[in-house]
């Protein structure tokens, strides 16, 4: 099963979320595992629930990260976290650092803050991968903040405000056995794939397109064009993204049943 | 119709050890993703020596049966033997040059030397390619698009081709191709959802060339982006090799 880790529904780029699903059906992507572009740039709460129904529409593509627009809406956020895990079904959690103003990508905050805390350890507790569009730096930070939270380092250093350096990105990983790194970036630096692979092995790499960003076809190509084995590349492909989200599902079943919440990652 | 990479490099990379480091490793990884023929400029002429990177390309090119074939990178800052390079090139058989300002520390618009060395180009018919980045990767030096308006309107015979661009410059790039019908765009590091699709219907097939930065980026994307997007087959081979083919069987 190939499972995108890494899409954004709700309009992102003109695109609509049935849009993105069937740019998903022309690759052969089973499902997405998507944030919503409101809830991520705006209005949490709405968008959220916007990721919500198109969640119920499509059960079987779509898995949703509740998304977290900034760390500063404190306990509101914290709550927006547990409603998104126990209301909505959500399996993940989507957390950037905002920039002041389109192109400039200065930080206006970092997620690496302590007011990020508590909204991480709320997704800790509830195993959900923590997908943290960040810098190598700020992701050990939030792993020494709460060293039970799983982070899926966005674009491994692949997006403007990192400057690309996928190697630093793996170099801090391999410090940090709760970093997974994800492939979606509109860079293809050639063995960049297979460096992620060497320095923190295939089971810790997750494949994403950032579709409709970047077309899904580009971060196919990439991982199955790589010179990896095809066991790898499954991991890659979704095998890694489908343990993590089990490990949530098993706390989510788990609490249903009034047993505790604790999993191994 | 062969299929022919318009955007590739040889060479060393100073900023992460590379693989693909001779000729027979260039060949190899056409072969692994079915690219008939490359078209290579040298990374030693970008970070070092203009003239030796230059030769090893001819070299290159002179052994490789047709399938590797040679852009000239010109630095025009140095005044004394650019318009030679240029010269020297077209006679090695190069069909083009490449110009990396964001490198050599010059602009495109009022440089008198690269004003000569551009005539000249026109002259030979030779074509241009400027990449705004020498390959997608964030921390790379960038040219804003918007200079080569200058070079295309200076120029009007030249034809110029855009490189290096995707999402974030990608309608100021079609900007410039609205106002100059010389213009082309070169596909290695357009990324973006419906790309090709947007080129072919605003600028049409026939200024579209197939491109993927190879070594230095994974080549299968690249030719991915170009057999997947929603195009007719005439178009499609046109972008893959069709066009490109134009400017290498250039006779003077």
């Amino acid at each position: 099963m190939i499972v995108d880790a890494h899409v954004h529904t709700g309009g992102y780029d003109g695109y609509s979320t049935d849009d993105v699903l069937r740019l998903a059906d022309r690759v052969g992507i089973d499902k997405i595992f998507a944030t919503d572009i409101t809830a991520l740039h705006y209005d949490s709460a709405e968008g959220n629930r916007k990721l919500a129904e198109d969640m119920k529409r499509h059960p079987d593509r779509i898995i949703g990260y509740a998304s977290i627009a900034s760390a500063r809406f404190g306990r509101e956020a914290v709550e927006e976290v547990q409603r998104c895990y126990e209301v909505y079904g959500m399996r993940g959690l989507k957390i950037i650092h905002q920039t002041a103003g389109l192109g400039s990508y200065s930080l206006l905050t970092t997620i690496n803050e302590p007011a990020m805390y508590s909204i991480v350890a709320k997704a800790a507790e509830f195993g959900m991968p923590i997908l943290a569009h960040a810098t190598a730096e700020e992701c050990a930070g939030l792993c020494d903040a709460v060293p039970d939270a799983i982070i899926l380092m966005a674009h491994t250093g692949g997006h403007p405000t990192a400057m690309g350096d996928w190697f630093r990105a793996i170099e801090v990983a391999k410090h940090y056995p709760n970093i997974y790194l994800d492939t979606a970036s509109s860079q293809s630096d050639m063995g960049y794939l297979e460096a992620m692979v060497a320095g923190v092995g295939a089971h810790r790499v997750v494949f994403g397109t950032d579709s409709p960003l970047i077309d899904p076809f580009f971060g196919y190509a990439k991982v199955i064009g790589a010179e990896l084995t095809d066991e790898e590349k499954s991991l890659i492909l979704g095998e890694n993204i489908l343990r993590l989200i089990g490990q949530s599902n098993f706390i989510a079943n788990r609490k249903e049943k009034g047993q505790g919440n604790h999993a191994n990652h | 119709m062969p299929i022919i990479d318009l955007s590739a490099y040889f060479g060393l990379w100073p900023y992460w050890p590379i693989k693909t480091k001779t000729q027979a490793d260039l060949l190899a990884l056409l072969d692994k993703v079915g690219i008939d023929q490359t078209v290579v400029a040298s990374t030693r002429s970008i970070f070092s020596e203009c003239q030796r990177g230059n030769d090893e390309v001819v070299q290159l090119t002179r052994s490789s049966n047709g399938r590797v074939h040679g852009f000239a990178i010109v630095n025009p800052t140095d005044q004394k033997s650019a318009c030679e390079l240029v010269k020297s090139s077209y006679q090695a058989g190069m069909r083009g040059i490449r110009l990396t300002p964001q490198h050599h520390q010059y602009h495109l618009d009022d440089d008198p030397c690269l004003n000569e060395v551009l005539a000249l180009s026109q002259d030979l018919g030779m074509a241009v390619i400027i990449p705004i980045r020498l390959i997608l990767h964030w921390g790379l030096p960038q040219l804003d698009v918007r200079e080569i308006n200058t070079v295309a309107e200076n120029f009007p015979r030249l034809n110029v081709i855009i490189s290096g661009v995707n999402y974030g410059e990608f309608r100021e790039a079609l900007a410039v191709m609205r106002r100059h019908k010389n213009v082309g765009f070169e596909t290695s590091c357009m990324q973006m959802v419906n790309g090709i699709e947007i080129l072919v219907n605003k600028a049409g097939a026939e200024r579209i060339y197939f491109g993927t930065g190879l070594p230095l980026m994974y080549p299968l994307p690249g030719v991915y982006k170009i057999q997947k997007a929603l195009i007719s087959e005439r178009e499609r081979e046109l972008i893959l090799g069709g066009n490109a083919a134009r400017i290498l069987s250039n006779a003077g």
